[in-house]
């Protein structure tokens, strides 16, 4: 009973029900008590199922909110990271996401902890203590309704039939018995969970604050460890603000100073420096007419820089040569137009109109172009100035005027590539220091009086140029990059102290070096036979014998019957086992002694070489052939010297040419040397293809682009009646189409217009420009559509 | 008769551009060669087509630059547009994406090409009235906002494609021959009148008009 007495403040009518239950007549009066009970039970678990309810949605956004809270930490850390050049904002940040991580864990246990306390609790509360509370319920009902029934029974009884008053009598004792004790037990659960409810309410609600107890105090905690270095940082922060204050009054001040000087003189840089470190003479922004039909104007920055006047559209973008070689162009002033300001820049093949922001400024330009002409004249052109200055509209700098376009614009100059290559630093037959002439066929650098007697030889012998007043594509370019004094002397020198002839001196007399320059290069008397660089023939490929010095002059009928010559040595050959190397190797030798009607490959010299009669040695036709695939240029130049034609055809194999071969073979420069020692760019195979043909089939832009420019004829068919467009349209080849195409408008528009002041011209020179720097200097560009191996240089 | 053909007072370069399919290609044709080919095949690269019409009794020459819709076939210069003057922007006026990809095509003109390029927007595929998925008005009304002209042309049935480009070339010799008599017609591009250029053959490859010399 002690424990009832518990819980009756709590519900005082409970205990009138209880005194009252027990007399039954008193029952009825108590029923609305119990009633009463049951109502607030019903209550409490509504109310507890609202509040665990709640406590879910809590914890759900509360655990939503230490997810953001987590997002929000990585991204100080990012910022951090960001942050790691200045260590003081990468450090507290550091320092601040940890402490915020931290709290997120704290948050996350404070969730945790309410789930337990709250949810966890009061729900098994409600469904275990209240659930028994109910089932008490239930058979109360039921035994109240068995109570009510027997009762009736009893009241039904009549008084005559005494067996049955006395069965109704028993059976209204035992459930009116039965009555008292489950309504007793009823009452009993009541009491339990009413008391039980308290305890379990006060309880999680208690455990629920010693989590906040526990989440405050150990986030106290933590920033009470912060603290300090939150106060230091706060510190150094009024620090920062100070110092800030400070520079902005200083770069008021200077901005304030700037602005008086600007009213003083103009805003933009006045000077011009010829002897700047960079190269760039003067550079600012001008307005440039354009050369379309519009003649728009467009601000553009300029520059002279490298001799050269050029400019740029955007800051990344390429620069744009307007002048190649301001030797070549004169400037002057241009007062007979509608605008101010304006200035003219003419050279042999166009004009140039341009606008200065003031007068000051063009007077500034006008001056530094001048200048730049002046001191190219003085510093470049020093050796070569009586015949430049004489020369200077006349050949040799028309043509590099015409060709300039293709001039490389890479910050370093021709003279510098191609100088630094081993050798190269001295000229190439008198050993002169800074040679500034090159042969381009040769791949060496000459001192201006070399490069005159090289002049004299003859284009088939050596085609001069001049490092620093002719323009240089950039495959040519490329080309002098590959060889050099030192390879090409090791061929053209081999056997210079076995002759026993001296080379001259750059003090020598001019007739001496002719002499030997004629002796080296025409009659090639130091060329050693057969070098033993010479790779050995592959397997399964045939020996030709070797072709004779004068085919190399020959047309493409002459270089057929020489390889119909070498096809029918060839029969004998095989037809009597050609199969061991002894045998194979007298053959040849015989083949090449027979056929070998050379000046300069006596018999004798061959037999003082053991080492290249021993090996089974290739044609010079053949090994230039070879070395064209192979991309190796001391190779071919190796097989020129032996005399090789440049044209050979090897009837062995579809009669391609060494030019084709170098197509195969994937690279630019193999092409270009080819082409500049006198490859026909027009030789088919016995399949009618051309190299041009084979460029296109393996999709190699560069060099469809690179034979275009010499020259060759894209509408020749091969045997299946195809001609490289129909091939690349075929191939989908948007490149090659694209410039097959534009190559054939141009035919046409100078079929009927001539050279000059064509825009179709201008655009086309200037797209195959765009497509011969790419194919040297990015030649990956270029790769979209390649189906073959991977273009090299 | 070639010779003839060629004479010319103005030589201007349009390019044709828009998106794959909309039908540039069967424009040139029909305006160049009076053809029409239904099963054309995507254009490869760039393709070029002349003629000549006459505008204020001057005859105008236009090089039409036919280019690739289709981005892979697109080359990779950006010299397509160098030296244009006038550009068709086409697109299909049954194909509302077509439409909408003006705007970009708008953009690379901006980026590539002379600031002052006219333009002019094509509504191509006229003829196919019932699959019409660009209403005329609202074409015409970014055509406004833009500054472009604005044609619905077709070249199966020849609707208004010789007018398209007759607009094109009159408004650019317009603009052209206003600003030559407000300029100076002093110095065309090419040579500078002031200097005469002298002819000198290439000693070596430039065997475009040489072939003798290639074989040196």
């Amino acid at each position: 009973m002690s424990y009832m007495n518990a819980c009756l403040p709590l519900l005082p009518r409970l205990r009138v029900f209880l005194c009252k239950i027990l007399k039954e007549n008193l029952f009825y009066a108590c029923r609305a008590a119990l009633e009463e009970v049951e109502g607030d039970v019903t209550e409490l678990e509504l109310k507890l199922d609202k509040l665990v309810k709640l406590c879910i949605a809590m914890i759900d956004t509360g655990k939503a909110f230490c997810t953001a809270n987590k997002q929000f930490m990585n991204g100080i850390r990012d910022l951090a990271q960001y942050s790691c050049k200045d260590s003081l904002v990468e450090t507290s940040l550091m320092k601040f996401s940890d402490t915020l991580q931290e709290m997120i864990n704290y948050h996350n246990i404070l969730f945790d902890q309410i789930q337990r306390s709250i949810k966890t609790q009061l729900q098994t509360f409600v469904k275990e203590d209240i659930r028994k509370f109910k089932d008490a319920k239930k058979q109360f009902e039921k035994v109240s309704e068995e109570k009510e029934n027997a009762l009736v029974k009893n009241a039904q009884v009549q008084r005559n039939k005494q067996h049955e008053v006395e069965e109704a009598t028993n059976i209204l004792t035992a459930t009116r018995k039965c009555f008292r004790h489950i309504a007793l037990d009823y009452v009993l659960q009541i009491n339990v969970l009413q008391s039980k409810r308290r305890a379990e309410i006060l309880k999680s609600m208690l455990s629920f604050m010693y989590a906040h107890l526990a989440f405050f105090h150990q986030g106290y905690d933590l920033f009470s460890e912060l603290e300090p270095y939150m106060k230091d940082l706060g510190a150094q922060l009024d620090q920062l603000a100070v110092d800030a204050a400070k520079e902005k009054r200083d770069m008021e001040q200077k901005h304030s100073t700037i602005q008086q000087k600007d009213y003083s003189s103009d805003d933009t840089k006045l000077e011009y420096n010829v002897d700047a470190a960079n190269g760039i003479v003067m550079e600012g922004y001008l307005f440039k007419r354009a050369s379309n039909a519009f003649k728009t104007w467009n601000r553009r920055w300029f520059s002279i820089q490298n001799n050269q006047l050029v400019y740029q559209k955007k800051f990344k973008d390429n620069p744009t040569v307007v002048v190649e070689d301001l030797r070549l162009c004169t400037v002057k002033h241009c007062e007979d137009i509608e605008r101010r300001f304006c200035f003219e820049v003419v050279s042999p093949t166009k004009s140039c109109m341009l606008q200065a922001d003031s007068e000051k400024l063009r007077q500034a330009w006008i001056k530094a172009v001048q200048t730049s002409i002046a001191t190219a004249y003085r510093e470049k052109g020093d050796e070569s100035e009586k015949q430049e200055k004489k020369s200077s509209p006349s050949t040799g700098s028309l043509e590099s005027g015409s060709e300039t376009k293709e001039k490389l614009l890479k910050g370093e100059s021709a003279l510098q590539r191609v100088q630094c290559i081993a050798g190269n630093a001295a000229c190439c037959d008198c050993g002169l220091a800074d040679p500034r002439w090159a042969s381009i066929n040769l791949g060496i650098t000459l001192c201006i009086e070399c490069s005159g007697i090289h002049r004299s030889l003859g284009v088939h012998f050596s085609k001069v140029r001049s490092l620093t007043l002719d323009s240089w594509e950039p495959e040519l370019l490329k080309l002098m990059c590959e060889l050099g004094n030192d390879v090409i002397n090791r061929i053209y020198e081999a056997k210079l102290e076995k002759v026993g002839v001296k080379k001259p001196q750059s003090g020598s007399q001019r007739q001496e070096k002719e002499a030997y320059i004629r002796a080296k290069y025409v009659e090639r008397k130091f060329v050693e036979k057969q070098a033993a660089s010479v790779p050995l023939p592959e397997p399964g490929t045939k020996v030709l014998p070797p072709s004779q010095e004068d085919k190399r002059h020959s047309g493409p009928e002459k270089s057929l019957l020489a390889g119909e010559q070498g096809a029918a040595s060839q029969k004998v050959r095989s037809s009597d086992s050609g199969i061991q190397p002894s045998t194979d190797d007298s053959r040849e030798h015989l083949a090449s002694t027979i056929s070998a009607n050379s000046l300069y490959e006596p018999e004798g010299d061959k037999q003082e070489s053991p080492v290249f009669c021993d090996s089974k040695q290739p044609s010079p036709g053949l090994q230039l052939y070879q070395a064209a695939f192979e991309k190796n240029l001391p190779h071919m130049a190796e097989a020129l010297a032996h005399g090789a034609e440049v044209n050979w055809v090897n009837v062995e194999e579809n009669k391609a040419t060494p030019l084709i071969q170098a197509v195969r073979g994937g690279s630019l420069v193999t092409c270009e040397f080819l082409l500049q020692n006198g490859a026909n760019v027009n030789i088919r195979d016995m399949k009618g293809r051309g190299p041009l043909h084979h460029a296109t089939v393996l999709g190699h832009t560069g060099q469809v682009c690179l034979f275009l420019k010499r020259g060759a004829n894209q509408h020749a068919t091969d045997e299946d009646g195809k001609d490289p467009l129909s091939i690349a349209v075929e191939a989908a080849n948007a490149d090659i189409v694209t410039l097959l195409r534009l190559a054939r408008m141009n035919e046409e528009m100078r079929e009927s217009e001539g050279l000059y002041g064509q825009p179709g011209d201008e655009i086309y020179q200037d797209i195959f420009r765009d497509f011969s720097q790419m194919a040297s200097n990015n030649p990956e560009k270029l790769n979209r559509f390649q189906q073959s191996d991977s273009q090299k240089s | 008769m070639r010779a003839k053909d060629d004479e010319y007072d103005y030589l201007f370069k349009v390019v044709l551009i828009g998106d794959s399919g909309v039908g540039k290609s069967n424009l040139l044709s029909r305006f160049t060669r009076n053809e029409f080919n239904l099963e054309s095949k995507s254009t490869i690269g760039v393709e070029f087509a002349t003629r000549s019409i006459q505008v204020d009794n001057k005859t105008v020459k236009a090089q039409i630059w036919d280019t690739a819709g289709q981005e892979r076939y697109r080359a990779i210069t950006s010299a397509y547009y160098r030296g244009a003057v006038g550009a068709l922007l086409v697109y299909d006026i049954a194909k509302y994406l077509t439409y909408e990809n003006a705007e970009r095509w708008l953009k690379e003109l901006q980026d590539h090409a002379d600031a002052n390029i006219v333009i002019m927007l094509v509504g191509n595929k006229s003829d196919l009235r019932h699959l019409r998925a660009v209403p005329t008005d609202e074409a015409r009304s970014f055509a406004e906002k833009n500054g472009l002209s604005f044609l619905e042309t077709s070249a199966l049935d020849s609707t208004n494609v010789e007018t398209a480009f007759h607009n094109i070339l009159s408004e650019i010799y317009r603009i052209v021959s206003q600003r030559q008599i407000t300029g100076q017609p002093e110095s065309e591009f090419g040579p500078s009148t002031s200097i005469e250029p002298i002819q000198v053959l290439p000693t070596q490859q430039e065997g475009r008009q040489a072939p003798c010399c290639q074989n040196i």
